[in-house]
Formats: structure tokens, C-alpha cells, sequence
């Protein structure tokens, strides 16, 4: 528990101190803070828009804002929730535009593997597959609190900071989400 | 609603691990009585697993180096006002000084370093005054266009 604590430490101590020499102009810790958080973003875009090139364009649009508006960043405040809630506002703004429905389907790619793992491999890859496919059709509201509860690994109370809003609607979002999630699999 | 139902509701909140002690302790207990709630249980709890494990897509090289792009030239754009704010305040010092100094050295030339304005003739009065409005007049065109420079390199900046 000791180690978990110090390396959160540790880890927000860097990003403090990332910010503090952007904020001073310092080119090197933007790209120090682009690789900490490039993967982790990107994905949630893509979980809430579902098109990766519209989740590119709000990746970049994201990036930008964190830039014009840094000045007013509290640096009192976890710098994670404050970069998601600006790609979360990016990405409403971005579905209320659009039409919800324009699903992608999901590579599900080749099977590589040979030897006795291989039908056990290409189940897995299919059942993968199927979850990946069903998890996009479930709405953007549940598809975030999946990818937050359970990819981005966050706490309740940490979702319900980043959403704004109460730990027992992110209790609930997450419960339906599940559920939801579950109904879909079985009918598989 | 009875007590199995109750239960039933609640699992996934359970597979996501946001029940308290008490609430987990109760239902825990109950899933080992109802073989149905346990089953059900499990399977959300696998699928919890998996939905942890999906592939993470990752964002495409391109990507990274036109957003490092931009934002060089957005760090680039903020040297500039630094720079531009810093130049602005030298040049008001500037002109006050120069505006000051000169003031003082007309009076030494006339022999006169510590008169007043009361002391002037009325063609030094009216020499001042065209001196001091151009010197200040200046300042402030200087202040609106470096004002305007900002607002344009701002604009652009966002367009980007």
C-alpha cells in the first residue's frame, strides 16, 4: 500500500512540476505530459465518440484548449480530472452536433497463433471482439462510465469529481451500464 | 420487491466494487445461499475483467507530432506576448524618462533647472505642451497597436 502511495506521489509531484515549467514555457514538459497522458485520452475519446478520426481531431482540440486556458488551471487540483473534463466537454459538445448513431465495426483482426492454444485464442479474440461491438452500441453516457470505472481504473469518487456530479448517479451509471452490458452479452 | 430481488439489482454495483463493507457483507452472503445471484454474480465479475482488458486503441503517430506542432507554436505565440508586454513596459518607461529628462534639459539650457511651469514664457508653454502631447500621443499609439498585435496573434493562434 506504502509503494502504491509513493509512486501516486511521486506521480503527482512530476506532473506538478511538468506544469509549473510549461506554464514557464518550457517546450520539453509539454512533451513529457503528451506522453503521460496520450494513450489514457485518446482511448476515452474513442470509447465516447466511437469514430477514432473525430476522437483524433478532439485529442488535438483537447491538447490546444489545455494550452490557452492553463492560466487558469488551479494547481491546487489534480491535473487528470481537469484534462478530462476539457476532452469530456470537447466530446458533449462534439455528439450534440452529430447523429448518435454511425457505429464502426471493430477489427477484429487475424489469428496468428498455431498449435493446440489456437481455438482457444480465436474464442477469446471473438468474444473480445463481440464485447468490443456491444459495448459500442450501449449509450455514450454508460460506455464513459465503463471506460472510467474500469479501464481508466478511477474511484467513484474520482468519476463523480471529473462528471460533476453526485457518487451515487456514477454508483448508478455504472450498476445500469453493467447490466446493461451483461443483458447484451447473454443475448448474444 | 423481496430480498432476492433486492439483491439482484445490486450485483452490478457489486462487480464494480462500489457496495460498502456492510452492503458486500450481506449480499455476499446471500449469493452463497442463491446459487442463481452467484452465478450471476461471477458473471458479471468476469465481465467486469474483460471489459478491463479490452484493446486499447492507440492514437496514430501522426497524431501525436501534429499536436506537438500545434502547441509549439502556441508556446512559441506566448514567448511573444512575454516578450511584446516586457518591450511595452520599457517603452513607457521609456518615454517618461526621455519626456522627464527632457524637460530637464531645456530648463538647464535656459539657465533655469529648477522653474516651474509658472516660470515659462508663453511660446516655452505652448513648445511644451506640443512636446509633451506628441511624446504622449506616441505612448499611447505604441500601447493600441502592440494591443492589436496581440489580439491578431491570439485570434490566429486559436484558429490554428
Amino acid at each position: 500500500m506504502q509503494d502504491t502511495w509513493s509512486f501516486e506521489l511521486e506521480h503527482a509531484l512530476g506532473v506538478e512540476n511538468e506544469i509549473g515549467r510549461l506554464r514557464r514555457g518550457d517546450r520539453d514538459s509539454f512533451d513529457a505530459l503528451l506522453a503521460r497522458y496520450q494513450n489514457r485520452l485518446y482511448r476515452y475519446l474513442v470509447r465516447l465518440v466511437r469514430d477514432p478520426s473525430q476522437a483524433e481531431d478532439l485529442f488535438q482540440q483537447t491538447w490546444l484548449r489545455v494550452m490557452t486556458h492553463l492560466d487558469r488551471y488551479d494547481e491546487r487540483r489534480p491535473f487528470e480530472p481537469w484534462l478530462f473534463a476539457i476532452a469530456r466537454n470537447l466530446a458533449i459538445d462534439h455528439l450534440r452536433r452529430t447523429t448518435p448513431d454511425n457505429l464502426d465495426e471493430s477489427s477484429a483482426g487475424t489469428l496468428a497463433a498455431k498449435g493446440p492454444d489456437a481455438f482457444e485464442t480465436l474464442l477469446k479474440r471473438e468474444r473480445r471482439s463481440a464485447l468490443a461491438e456491444r459495448v459500442e452500441t450501449l449509450a455514450a453516457i454508460y460506455r464513459e462510465a465503463l471506460t472510467l470505472r474500469f479501464e481508466e481504473d478511477m474511484t467513484f469518487e474520482e468519476m463523480a469529481s471529473l462528471l460533476d456530479c453526485p457518487v451515487s448517479t456514477v454508483k448508478s451509471r455504472v450498476q445500469r451500464a453493467l447490466g446493461a452490458l451483461r443483458n447484451k452479452m447473454s443475448r448474444r | 420487491m423481496n430480498e432476492h430481488e433486492n439483491f439482484w439489482d445490486l450485483l452490478p454495483l457489486a462487480a464494480a466494487g462500489g457496495l460498502d463493507q456492510r452492503e458486500e457483507r450481506q449480499l455476499r452472503a446471500h449469493a452463497d445461499s442463491c446459487r442463481r445471484c452467484g452465478d450471476e454474480l461471477a458473471a458479471l465479475q468476469e465481465l467486469a475483467s474483460e471489459v478491463r482488458k479490452l484493446p486499447t486503441p492507440l492514437p496514430p503517430a501522426g497524431l501525436i507530432e501534429r499536436v506537438r506542432r500545434q502547441v509549439q507554436l502556441e508556446l512559441a505565440g506566448r514567448a511573444d506576448e512575454r516578450l511584446n508586454q516586457v518591450l511595452l513596459v520599457f517603452l513607457l518607461l521609456f518615454s517618461w524618462t526621455v519626456t522627464l529628462a527632457g524637460y530637464m534639459v531645456v530648463r538647464l539650457i535656459t539657465g533655469e533647472p529648477l522653474a516651474l511651469w509658472s516660470s515659462l514664457s508663453a511660446t516655452g508653454l505652448r513648445w511644451s505642451v506640443i512636446y509633451f502631447g506628441v511624446a504622449w500621443f506616441g505612448g499611447a499609439a505604441a500601447v493600441v497597436l502592440l494591443g492589436l498585435n496581440y489580439r491578431r496573434s491570439s485570434r490566429l493562434r486559436r484558429m490554428v
